[in-house]
């Protein structure tokens, strides 16, 4: 049926948690290469299955062609192809429409995880690396939007000097009282001072500072 | 196209409606029944919204109101003149297609914050909201008198007063049609809707989530966005009542600790 493929990919994505990501549903060159023939059989159901935004540009292609052949047909026969009605032409404008919500599920589908990566860059991408679960979800092109959006995020910043990307509720108080989660060593220099900040080690921080790793789980805020 | 992007939007659209081609289609898989590559003239077909909504309009199909809006046989078949004598006849042929039309608006008529909607389709109202206006290109003046009469015939229905219905004039017969341009749908929709947000929001506000997961099941997509964004306001209404952290992990990285904590 025509357009089922497409609807497939969009309802894939809407099945997925508000906010998170699947895997981009496209076959990796790279995938496939490395494995071996014999391999490559076995997994040749899981690739079939994680190619629909492939297909559906497949389809696409079959449309363009069926929607030529008749408009090629129509010219053969010597009608005006703007004005003729028949059967040829209608089969042409089924083609048509298919093409043109074929590319708005492709369209949609890109759109709105590239939504989900700018979001993902505002979240947790600016100082620091996302984790590997989630980045292997994205696709080439993908991972480069989230890098180049990343900085150019991050450059916008340093030329205003101002963190833009802070809570938006001004605090009561500009310091706040901390627990570290994860041992982060005393790298890390901070507006003010620099600390020790080993694991289950409290701390008052100013808030902004504390913001990015409080985000990250890797610092916990107490209250009371 | 403000909502191109829109996924739900897409989804809407994916659902099916029947259709009949008023003109022939080549080259095209779309008729089941037929063996060639190709649709006839008067092939009644089921089509997704998205194709007949073009097709519609430029006059090579007709789209009959999909089965979850149908209501034919409450008002315009001749045969009953009388609800009350229609449900007391039992012998009467049931047509699958009809009868779940016809269910659908005793349902909703009858009780509208339990019927599953979802089953019917899943963007109950974004799909009637579609398929509504497809109806009114075609209404001309003189008809839209008629129309404003059948709302308040409409109107009456769905109030129950069906003791107060006006005695069998010809009119009811006449304007409501098995083709869209079917008024009534938006009534239903309002009124459907007009109920059941009111239960939702009372739900998502009281009951416990083991309670509500069975009302879950109900809900068109539109519903449970309602729900949950009445729930998150609950719970953030708790928290600010509470107190406590301001801060919080980004939920994109999920809830659960490290394995090794």
């Amino acid at each position: 049926m025509h357009g089922r493929k497409a609807y497939e990919l969009v309802k894939e994505f809407a099945d997925g948690e508000k906010g998170h990501l699947k895997i981009f549903n496209l076959l990796r060159q790279s995938s496939i290469h490395a494995e071996c023939f014999f391999l490559f059989i076995v997994v040749w159901d899981v690739i079939i299955q994680n190619e629909l935004f492939e297909r559906v540009i497949e389809e696409c292609n079959e449309h363009h062609n069926a929607l030529q052949s008749l408009i090629r047909k129509m010219q053969e026969e010597g009608l005006e192809v703007q004005t003729a009605r028949n059967a040829d032409h209608y089969g042409a404008l089924i083609h048509h429409l298919s093409l043109i919500r074929n590319k708005r599920c492709l369209m949609a589908y890109v759109y709105n995880r590239a939504e989900i990566i700018r979001e993902l860059a505002w979240k947790v991408g600016l100082l620091h690396e996302l984790p590997g679960e989630i980045q292997e979800k994205f696709s080439d092109s993908e991972e480069q939007y989230f890098k180049d959006h990343s900085k150019s995020l991050k450059s916008y910043m340093s030329q205003l000097s101002l963190d833009v990307n802070v809570d938006m509720v001004p605090p009561k108080d500009p310091y706040i009282k901390v627990r570290v989660l994860e041992d982060l060593g005393s790298g890390i220099i901070l507006s003010d001072k620099s600390a020790n900040f080993a694991r289950h080690s409290m701390h008052f921080l100013k808030r902004t500072d504390a913001e990015q790793y409080i985000a990250r789980g890797l610092m916990e805020e107490l209250t009371g | 196209m403000a909502n191109y992007f829109n996924i739900d939007d897409i989804l809407a659209e994916e659902e099916f409606v029947p259709v009949v081609f008023h003109k022939a289609a080549n080259g095209v898989i779309i008729d089941p029944s037929s063996e060639t590559n190709s649709v006839e003239q008067g092939a009644k077909v089921e089509l997704p919204l998205w194709l007949a909504q073009d097709l519609y309009l430029r006059q090579a199909i007709s789209i009959s109101v999909p089965a979850c809006f149908n209501q034919r046989t409450i008002l315009g078949d001749e045969r009953i003149t009388d609800l009350n004598d229609w449900l007391l006849d039992t012998h009467k042929p049931f047509n699958a297609l009809s009868s779940e039309g016809v269910l659908t608006r005793l349902e909703i008529q009858a009780d509208a914050a339990c019927v599953d909607l979802k089953s019917r389709s899943p963007y109950f109202y974004e799909f009637g909201c579609k398929i509504a206006p497809l109806g009114s290109l075609k209404v001309t003046s003189s008809r839209i008198e008629e129309s404003k009469q059948c709302r308040i015939h409409a109107l009456s229905l769905s109030l129950g007063c069906l003791a107060s219905r006006p005695s069998k004039s010809n009119w009811s017969n006449k304007i409501v049609s098995n083709w869209v341009g079917d008024k009534t749908i938006e009534i239903l929709l309002l009124s459907a809707f007009k109920i059941r947000y009111k239960e939702i929001l009372t739900k998502a506000y009281t009951a416990a989530y083991t309670t509500a997961s069975k009302f879950l099941t109900l809900l068109t997509k539109e519903e449970s966005n309602l729900y949950e964004a009445a729930q998150v306001s609950m719970s953030a209404f708790k928290k600010w009542r509470m107190g406590g952290p301001r801060l919080q992990r980004a939920s994109v990285l999920g809830r659960k600790r490290r394995s090794f904590e």
